[in-house]
């Protein structure tokens, strides 16, 4: 098991610098110059090509992707063009609100979606079978800033349960305990509203893996052997079905992630994607190269997650 | 005079398909007596397995027994609820292994978790003495080293080892019977004539009475007290193995021994039957195997044949209608 992760580990290490490589390369490619937006127009070429070699620019690809590489292990993705702020700390700001959204959507997902699944498949062609084939049906079918701004509508402004927007009351200024039901009231609705698709999916994929499975010889074996329904199901049935609903794990991150981009515009939820849209209308490379970065990164972790759970859950995948 | 443990009375069972509804087993009685092997042989397609699923109560949901009655230990099963099958029955008082050693054990859980869970469910004994037992049991059906076998998974094991399990899982309740549907099959020459000698070594040892499913005459020869010989859902012959074999009277069983290669000298004067089984949709009337029968005679077209002694025998062909009748199975 141990041989088997540490095997895995390695295995993504050239992943890794591919990563760094293709970002690095994407940056190099796109269009302008670093320097055009800063230079006085009065400069002379001489200063001008002066500067490139200050700055490193006029050196060999290689040499300058170590030195990029070589800052960026160290967490230093530069400065912004406008107002000269450090990127690491504008991501720094963001990432954890990002990932407290991501992270909720994701648990939601699989802790909503698998149930909902296993209910649907046991109960097989029932009234609530169809019925949560229909919701789920809505649920990969409705776009997520519709569903978001019904759901503004309906909790925020009729019913007034909820906050509309924000991820905390800033006038408020809780603290300790407060703080946190504080955020978790204003994480709800966005934490739905960006799971719902993903729920929708995980427990449709869960009832056809536990149909599938409910058909197995070993499921009939289980029978045979005079076990009750709820052994069946759960001891044999469910765990068997739960290994190939382990690798969408993986998958869901960058869903999850770049959902985020939309559902944080939508509940003006500090994070990365209000972060990175800006980026986008502003051409701040830098920071769309380091959010680049830091999702690929996330989504190989989520592979690799994936990945050792797989190994975790079947004893076949181990050796 | 042996005691009844398994008795199939009038048993039909009917499965729903596109084209309709039909019969899949057609109205068949047979007994098991105390630690006696019964076999039923017929080639596939004949309604070994759908016989065996349905005393089990294990058929595919499109299917269900239309009429009849299993008793077990003079009690109708069918009159019981399901729970009180699942409690009293099947793993207790009647286990079953099956043709695919590859794909009937569970392949995530361990071989020993697999074996104990019928001990804790039926015997109510606690985990410690339940492997106690369990271990106990693997190094009755030959497995080596069963104190590191118990703990590895089922595709660490070969088929062969896979099917001892199943025979071990089956048995560790002590039931009084074991239905064992084609449990060699799947497997090569070798370990097919060691499982075969296992099972009838536990015959003993568990005082089992077993129901044995093939479609390989060859094997029941060794191992069979009485044979039962089916066709299309129903018995077309039934006797003692001997018999059987040395006096085939259906022109099918007749048929079905030329095929084996062990008898070389009955080539030649027995043709082996052309075609298959026709599937449950397509079945001619009359008596069932009249298409491929080589002597077959007008009434075999329209009239389904009754049940003829001869000697030791039970036949369903009108070859026989001169002989005592012994009853009118089916239509
Ligand atoms: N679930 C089912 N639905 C429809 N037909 C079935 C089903 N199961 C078995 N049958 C049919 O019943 C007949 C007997 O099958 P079976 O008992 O499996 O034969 P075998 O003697 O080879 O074990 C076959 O024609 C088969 O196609
Ligand atoms: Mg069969």
């Amino acid at each position: 098991m141990l041989k088997y992760i540490a095997k895995r580990l390695v295995m993504s290490i050239p992943v890794i610098i591919g990563i760094t490589i293709l970002s690095f390369g994407i940056m190099k490619l796109s269009p302008g110059d670093p320097l055009a937006n800063f230079v006085n127009p009065s400069i002379s070429m001489e200063d001008l090509e002066a500067s490139r070699d200050a700055l490193g620019l006029n050196d060999p690809l290689h040499v300058q992707y170590f030195k990029w590489i070589g800052e960026v292990v160290r967490g230093n993705f530069g400065y912004t063009y406008s107002g000269n702020h450090q990127i690491s700390a504008l991501i720094m700001e963001r990432l954890p609100n990002t990932i407290i959204l991501t992270l909720s959507a994701f648990v939601l997902s699989f802790v909503v979606g698998i149930p909902v699944g296993v209910i649907a498949a046991v109960k097989k062609n029932s009234r609530l079978d169809y019925s949560l084939t229909f919701l789920s049906l809505v649920g990969v079918a409705i776009p997520s800033f519709f569903f978001g701004l019904l759901v503004i509508y309906l909790f925020a402004l009729v019913l007034g349960i909820f906050p509309s927007g924000g991820m905390e009351n800033i006038r408020a200024g809780y603290t300790g305990f407060a703080y946190f039901t504080d955020i978790l009231h204003h994480l709800i609705l966005p934490a739905i509203v960006l799971s719902l698709g993903n729920i929708a999916s995980v427990s449709r994929f869960t009832r056809s893996n536990m149909l599938d499975v409910l058909k197995e010889d070993y499921i009939r074996t289980a029978r045979a052997k005079g076990l009750r329904n709820k052994v069946i199901l759960y001891k044999h049935a469910f765990r068997n079905a739960l290994i190939p609903v382990v690798t969408i794990f993986g998958l869901s991150i960058p869903f999850l992630f770049s959902g985020a981009y939309i559902t944080e515009s939508i509940f003006n939820w500090p994070g990365m994607g209000q972060l990175g849209i800006k980026a986008i209308q502003d051409r701040e490379y830098g920071i769309i190269m380091a959010l680049n970065l830091i999702t690929a990164t996330l989504v190989l972790l989520g592979n690799l997650t994936s990945d050792i759970l797989y190994a975790v859950v079947d004893p076949r995948i181990r050796n | 005079m042996s005691k009844t443990i398994l008795r199939v009375e009038d048993l039909s069972v009917r499965f729903r398909t596109e084209e309709g509804v039909f019969n899949a087993v057609d109205n068949i009685s047979f007994t098991l007596e105390e630690q006696k092997t019964l076999a039923i042989v017929g080639e596939s397609g004949s309604g070994k397995s759908v016989t065996s699923l349905a005393i089990m109560q294990l058929l595919a949901e499109n299917g269900h027994i239309s009429s009849g009655e299993i008793y077990v230990d003079d009690e109708n099963i069918l009159n019981m609820s399901s729970s009180q099958v699942q409690h009293n029955i099947l793993g207790k008082k009647i286990s079953m292994i099956f043709q695919e050693p590859m794909t009937a054990l569970n392949p995530i859980l361990k071989i020993g978790d697999q074996i104990t869970e019928s001990i804790i469910e039926h015997q109510g004994t606690g985990k410690k003495e339940a492997y106690e037992i369990a271990l106990d049991t693997l190094k009755q059906v030959g497995i080596p080293s069963p104190e590191q076998r118990i703990k590895q998974f089922p595709h660490e094991l070969s088929g062969g080892m896979r099917q001892r399990v199943m025979i071990a899982m089956a048995l560790v309740t002590r039931p009084k019977i074991m239905i064992a549907d084609e449990p060699t099959t799947a497997l090569d020459v070798t370990i097919e004539a060691q499982i075969l000698n296992l099972i009838e070594q536990l015959k003993s040892t568990f005082k089992t009475s077993i129901l044995f499913v093939t479609h390989d005459l060859n094997v029941v020869a060794d191992i069979a007290d009485d044979v039962i010989v089916m066709y299309c859902g129903q018995i077309i012959e039934r006797g003692p193995v001997v018999d059987i074999f040395e006096n085939p009277q259906h022109p099918y069983t007749k048929g079905l021994l030329a095929t084996m290669p062990t008898l070389e000298d009955h080539k030649g004067e027995l043709p082996t039957i052309q075609g298959g089984v026709p599937s449950i949709t397509q079945r001619p009337g009359g008596c069932y195997f009249h298409p491929r029968c080589p002597h077959r005679m007008k009434k075999c077209e329209t009239q389904s044949p009754g049940v003829y002694t001869v000697g030791q025998q039970q036949v369903k062909c009108f070859l026989f209608e001169g002989n005592k009748e012994e009853r009118n199975d089916g239509k």
